[in-house]
């Protein structure tokens, strides 16, 4: 059974808001600049796709009515939530449950813990789903899922199981990633940072641009047509490697398939491709083998908008889904943004320049990550009541 | 739950050493002897491998089993406290050494599934992988989540469990390490080939805001080792978990259920329950033939038509089956063995 997107919010780059989230992505904005909030002095980039700062998003929570949060990505959850709950009750309710994908939650609660060599309280990974709980009456299931990039893709999925087995009426579920110097260490000790803008499929692309953010979607059994719904979640392994993806796609194009197979339909039926495109060699040329292997010759226009917000980790596939339901229900789809130049071995009909108006009703969602974890999203616009 | 759902397996690392289905293994083969091409991991990670072995090596060697395709294998490990040690270890390492750097494979340790992708790099399972995290329920949450995914038909088989002990949180990690605990369940769509293992009745979890009302009483200590032990015992329980933090999670194993029973040990249940019901004071239960007609005139267990339905209640209501009202019931009061073929076919 599917489950039907209610509402959107979003935290982003470009600000609070999902109205200037899909202004940025449909004219393929950057919000990738110079990064202000610590210092990356001598590390291969020193670009980011920062958030807004903590005052604005407190002030964006404030009718919550609760003290703010004491870490980043709780503050980034709680603001998009606030867009997605406007209207909406938040009395306590034990059939609404939250879900939240994150790799490193409220790390730096942790870190500033060990520097003070405190003990640990109790997990800083499932604090931002507690807060969000907090804020909106949540007395269900408060899950954290971590999938590394898939993380928030994989949250989605199990709000939508939550949703399928009538354990809850209402699901708010999401994604959130914080930057911290922790995260961007890391990623320029993998070689993965790219001094320029993130730029997917590109022949002259050089790698992926780190975000932060968050994506909050309020997912029930019932929708007002029209309305995008989510109608599948699929997810494999590689078994390939702990970083690199499998070079052949295997592991993706299972994770679409089961995903098609649960939103009983096949890949013939799907009218638009959202790529993972991190704007790595591995992954963009890994997405074409999928993308040939699902559609074989039939153009599924692509597109990939990390060269937008930046790679936000776990809050990711929250946000690709937020970015897929916001112009499905526009019947565009987006460029992919900085791509002037196609990489041969990463073949792909992307979207190129701007938007363009596309009636299909079907689009699948893909996100891949480290550990060689895969995940698919199936969303649909209904037209009608069904 | 629409579908059955069992535990095929379950296996603990403690600092006092690995059981497995309740039986010590004394030596664990070392990471290289189970995956050759072993490269970097983290002790978690090798501890994860080793056990995971172990309680797929039980799984194959289980009478009856079917074949179990770890292509189709999930994956939810429930993690507090995620990657904590090689969090520490790496932002010490670029704090030592300087921002640029780090240490690029201690840097892929800090995401919490980086322990479970060894799995599937070392044993061959291709199905989903996250990790999960509800505070110091996570462990039992996974556990009751698997059950559900699996109940509602979304997943085959799940492997979930602890990747940590929640008994005291502020010990080092490492599976030496006093406190550390490692605890795994493999959890399987009950199949009638999968009938000799025990099978999670029900299982739920859920969140109430810390000083609210409404939080079920229950332990927070180790419920993923609880509920391994009771399984060990091969006890009917419920194994409840609630956090300081307000998540809870309950997982229902089920009560004296036949599906969990070996045929032998069902007979000698029914023997036991015989003498109990009948109140036959001096006959020992495992003296009782399998094949001893439990009718027959000068019969020793001298059952009449009372007897016989007093003893079908008691069958009924002990062993959650039915018996039709039709007169079918009579040939299953034959002797014991075709008792207890009734009571396991019913279950199923």
């Amino acid at each position: 059974m599917p489950a039907a997107i209610n509402a959107i919010g979003a935290v982003t780059a470009h600000g609070v808001g999902c109205a200037p989230l899909l202004n940025a992505v449909l004219e393929g904005k950057t919000g990738i600049r110079a990064l202000t909030r610590f210092s990356a002095e001598g590390l291969c980039s020193q670009l980011a796709a920062e958030a807004p700062g903590d005052a604005q998003l407190v002030a964006a929570s404030a009718r919550f009515d609760l003290p703010p949060p004491g870490d980043r990505a709780s503050r980034l959850l709680l603001a998009a939530a606030a867009e997605a709950m406007v209207g909406r009750d938040v009395r306590p309710n034990p059939r609404r449950a939250v879900v939240v994908g994150t790799t490193k939650g409220a790390l730096e609660l942790a870190l500033s813990r060990w520097e003070l060599s405190e003990e640990s309280a109790e997990d800083t990974l499932s604090r931002p789903a507690r807060a969000l709980a907090s804020a909106v009456g949540a007395e269900g299931p408060v899950l954290t899922l971590s999938a590394a990039c898939a993380s928030s893709a994989f949250a989605l999925g199990e709000a939508l199981s939550l949703v399928e087995d009538g354990v809850c009426d209402e699901v708010v579920v999401g994604g959130t990633e914080a930057l911290h110097p922790f995260i961007y260490r890391g990623f320029h000790a993998l070689k993965a940072l790219s001094a320029a803008p993130a730029a997917p499929f590109d022949l002259h692309r050089s790698g992926l641009s780190l975000g932060e953010g968050a994506a909050v979607l309020v997912l029930e059994s019932e929708g007002r047509a029209p309305f995008i719904r989510l109608e599948g979640f699929g997810a494999a392994t590689d078994g390939f490697d702990q970083t690199a993806p499998d070079p052949s796609g295997r592991g993706l194009a299972n994770a679409c398939r089961k995903a098609l197979q649960r939103a009983g339909i096949g890949p013939e039926a799907i009218d638009r491709y959202h790529a993972h495109g991190t704007a790595t060699l591995h992954n963009d040329r890994m997405e074409a083998a999928v993308h040939a292997a699902l559609f074989r010759d039939r153009p599924v226009p692509v597109s990939a908008v990390k060269g937008v917000f930046g790679h936000t980790l776990g809050a990711a596939g929250a946000l690709d889904a937020a970015v897929c339901a916001l112009t499905l229900a526009r019947g565009v789809v987006p460029p992919v943004t900085h791509l002037k130049q196609l990489d041969p071995e990463a073949r792909v009909p992307a979207v190129i320049g701007g938007a363009r108006e596309h009636p299909g009703a079907w689009a699948l969602v893909a996100n891949a990550g480290f550990g060689g974890i895969n995940s698919a999203l199936v969303l649909r616009r209904v037209e009608r009541a069904p | 739950m629409k579908r059955g759902v069992v535990v095929s397996a379950w296996a603990v690392w403690t600092e006092e050493g690995v059981r497995v289905r309740g039986e010590r293994v004394a030596g664990v083969p070392a990471l290289t002897e189970i995956y050759p091409r072993a490269r970097r991991p983290t002790s978690e990670a090798t501890a994860l491998v080793q056990l995971a072995h172990q309680l797929l090596s039980a799984r194959r060697t289980s009478e009856g089993a079917a074949g179990l395709s770890l292509a189709e294998v999930d994956i939810l490990l429930g993690t507090s406290r995620g990657s904590e040690a090689a969090d520490r270890e790496f932002w010490e390492g670029t704090r030592l050494r300087g921002p640029g750097h780090g240490s690029p494979s201690t840097f892929v340790y800090t995401l919490p599934t980086a322990p479970p992708a060894e799995l599937t790099l070392a044993l061959g399972f291709r199905g989903s992988l996250s990790t999960l995290a509800a505070g110091a329920a996570s462990g039992l949450t996974s556990v009751a989540r698997s059950a559900a995914h699996i109940a509602a038909g979304r997943s085959r088989a799940i492997l979930c469990g602890s990747m940590e002990s929640n008994e005291r949180p502020s010990t080092a990690l490492g599976p030496n390490a006093a406190g550390h605990a490692l605890t795994l369940f493999l959890l399987e769509a009950a199949s009638p080939a999968a009938a000799c293992f025990p099978r999670i009745e029900s299982a739920g979890v859920g969140w109430r805001r810390p000083g609210s009302d409404g939080l079920p009483s229950g332990a927070t200590e180790d419920a993923a080792l609880r509920l391994a032990s009771a399984l060990d015992r091969a006890e009917a329980t419920t194994v409840v978990c609630a956090s300081a933090a307000g998540h809870w999670a309950r997982v229902v194993i089920g009560s004296n259920h036949p599906m969990s029973d070996s045929p032998s040990e069902l007979r000698q249940k029914l023997k036991e329950l015989i003498v109990t019901t009948l109140h036959l004071e001096g006959i020992d239960p495992s003296q009782i033939g399998d094949e001893e007609p439990l009718f027959s005139q000068g019969s020793r267990l001298g059952l009449d038509s009372l007897g016989a339905l007093e003893l079908l209640s008691e069958i009924e209501f002990q062993f959650k089956v039915r018996f039709e009202s039709d007169g079918s019931a009579k040939q299953h009061f034959r002797s014991v063995a075709t008792l207890a073929d009734f009571v396991q076919s019913a279950a199923r």
